[in-house]
């Protein structure tokens, strides 16, 4: 983004309230924008003059159109937008505006994952049917209802880029920790939604996906397992193509498969499962690899991993340790303590799995196995 | 102008601007509609999308331009924003060689899950910054030519081929009937107003 203008002609002082009018003045608009959407599209299905212009079947779609755009637009007329107006006299409080709903930022999934549903809507119904027609002229628009649909999806991924500016324009200490705070928030906000989005798609999975806990991260990583026992860092591994899915339970492998003409979202065909409670340590920087690799080591396999870049990669781990950790904590409250342990079969061993290893620290672990191999 | 009015038809397009955060596809997306926006550049976020009309021979095209700033690393979302698109920019910045890698995994994901007839064009943005070239004009050239891709490098910051950019992709869209236009939704070949079919541009929506 070029802001360039903005850093030569004000004080920092002056640029950073241009900041912040300009995320009040764009939340105004947000706000008026869904109040447009609600009583000039959603509300018009029970206008009685609009009524007999409604193709036949719409009526009962209605919801699927707006999802819980009514629930967000309650969100944003009567908390967000009155919490954002009144930094305009306390500018400090812009960070805990964010962290403080958090929680209900997270509305988005849900009108995000509907979203699928309604565009399939409006291919089916056309925009330019006479009761969208219609309703597109009395409000005035230049574009049809599918554009506007899209503004809660936009809306929600530019906060971070009016953060990330207002932190540069930053200097108080406090100011700056609730606003990296807010980052985070929003972050997490839309790796929700992002993560969310993923798994309407998988398929073949015979479990129930909510009984796996939360979903953490998503992505595509090549993986490969062997058997500890045949493992030899000499061996050449082959690598498949996964989309990985790492929920607080389980990690699910799956094939993406591309989508057919019919211009839809690709899908995910179930491969194979990892427990995470199953998951030994995990080996951040494996020997003599890319930098993009990474290890998961179960009692009997090491899973390889490889992401499609170093970020990625931190993505993952970062979100492998937490879950490594959340379960120490509960192994601890159990008070069943593994123990680092050299056992005798093949050279196996069993490691603490708060511990995660680097690749030089583990390299004693790992000439014994292989010695024990050859 | 007033010729096309009265002689060409109007054709809509939606067009997604694509490409690593920081590239410069809301600074090309201003440059472009710049003029009949506002003065005062200073926001961050900009609108969610803005309108441009440019003639083409008898023809109208109106470009209906989505900037997806802000999106770049919450990848579910971007179908979204591509579904639908007649036309996508993928801009990589000459000087970052890793925003090239990403528009390329852009690329084979628009030629993948896009429409099939989405008219893409690659733009290496930051041409004023040869002497940080990271990225050379043949890399791109060459990269545009495999995948049958329009290619221009481009200066949002000077000008340097922006309106091009869009000129070359209104060119190769195809003009044909509404109702067999492009992907499933599209909105090509739509009549505005006798008064709207100037070069002009219709600002945040």
């Amino acid at each position: 983004m070029n802001i360039q203008p903005v850093i030569e002609t004000g004080t920092i002082r002056r640029k950073r309230s241009h900041v912040i009018q300009e995320l009040i003045e764009t939340e105004r608009a947000y706000v008026s924008d869904l109040k447009n959407i609600i009583q000039g599209y959603y509300d018009q299905f029970d206008n009685e003059e609009m009524v007999h212009l409604i193709p036949e079947g719409m009526m009962a779609k209605r919801e699927t159109f707006f999802g819980n755009i009514r629930d967000i637009y309650h969100f944003h007329a009567e908390i967000f937008l009155k919490g954002l107006e009144a930094c305009d006299s306390r500018p400090s409080e812009v960070g805990r505006c964010f962290t403080d709903n958090k929680e209900r930022l997270q509305l988005y999934s849900e009108y995000c994952q509907n979203k699928i549903q309604a565009e399939i809507l409006i291919e089916k119904f056309g925009d330019s049917n006479p009761f969208f027609k219609a309703c597109q002229a009395k409000l005035n628009h230049p574009l049809p209802l599918s554009s506007y649909i899209l503004k809660p999806v936009q809306r929600i991924t530019k906060y971070h880029l009016l953060l990330k500016e207002l932190i540069r324009m930053t200097t108080q200490e406090e100011e700056l920790c609730d606003l990296r705070k807010a980052i985070v928030a929003i972050g997490d906000v839309l790796r929700f939604v992002n993560n969310s989005m993923h798994q309407l798609s998988i398929i073949g999975y015979n479990g129930n996906l909510s009984d796996l806990g939360r979903l953490l991260i998503v992505g595509p990583l090549e993986v490969t397992v062997d058997k500890r026992k045949d493992r030899s860092p000499s061996l050449k591994q082959t690598y498949h193509k996964r989309q990985v899915f790492m929920y607080d339970r389980c990690l699910l492998f799956c094939k993406r498969k591309e989508p057919g003409s019919n211009n839809t979202l690709p899908s995910y065909i179930f491969k194979s499962a990892l427990k995470t409670e199953e998951v030994g340590p995990l080996v951040e920087s494996p020997r003599g690899g890319d930098e993009r690799k990474f290890e998961l080591w179960s009692k009997n396999e090491v899973w390889s991993f490889m992401a499609p870049s170093i970020a990625e990669k931190a993505d993952w781990v970062d979100e492998i340790k937490k879950v490594l950790f959340e379960q120490m904590d509960m192994m601890r409250a159990a008070s069943k303590r593994l123990h680092i342990d050299s056992s005798t079969d093949g050279g196996v061993v069993i490691i603490d799995p708060l511990v995660c290893l680097q690749s030089n620290e583990l390299d004693s672990l790992l000439t014994v196995d292989t010695l024990n191999l050859s | 102008m007033a010729s096309a009015a009265a002689t060409g038809k109007t054709f809509q397009f939606k067009l997604v601007l694509l490409g690593e955060s920081a590239v410069g596809k809301s600074s090309l997306v201003l440059r472009f509609v710049k003029g009949q926006f506002y003065e005062h550049q200073e926001s961050t976020i900009g609108a969610a999308f803005l309108t441009q009309t440019i003639n083409l021979d008898d023809m109208v095209i109106k470009f209906e331009i989505w900037d997806t700033a802000g999106q770049e690393r919450f990848h579910s979302l971007a179908p979204m924003y591509y579904r639908g698109a007649q036309a996508a920019i993928v801009v990589y910045d000459i000087t970052n060689k890793e925003s090239f890698n990403r528009a390329k995994v852009w690329i084979e994901e628009l030629q993948k899950q896009a429409s099939p007839n989405i008219v893409i064009a690659l733009a290496g943005n930051k041409n004023d910054l040869d002497t940080s070239r990271t990225t050379t004009y043949e890399e791109g050239s060459a990269f545009a030519e495999e995948n049958n891709l329009l290619f221009l490098e481009t200066s949002a910051k000077t000008a340097n081929n922006v309106n091009e950019i869009f000129m070359v992709i209104a060119k190769k869209l195809p003009k044909v009937n509404p109702t067999t236009a492009g992907p499933q939704r599209a909105q090509g070949n739509v009549d505005l107003n006798p008064q709207q079919n100037t070069q002009s541009s219709k600002g945040c929506c």
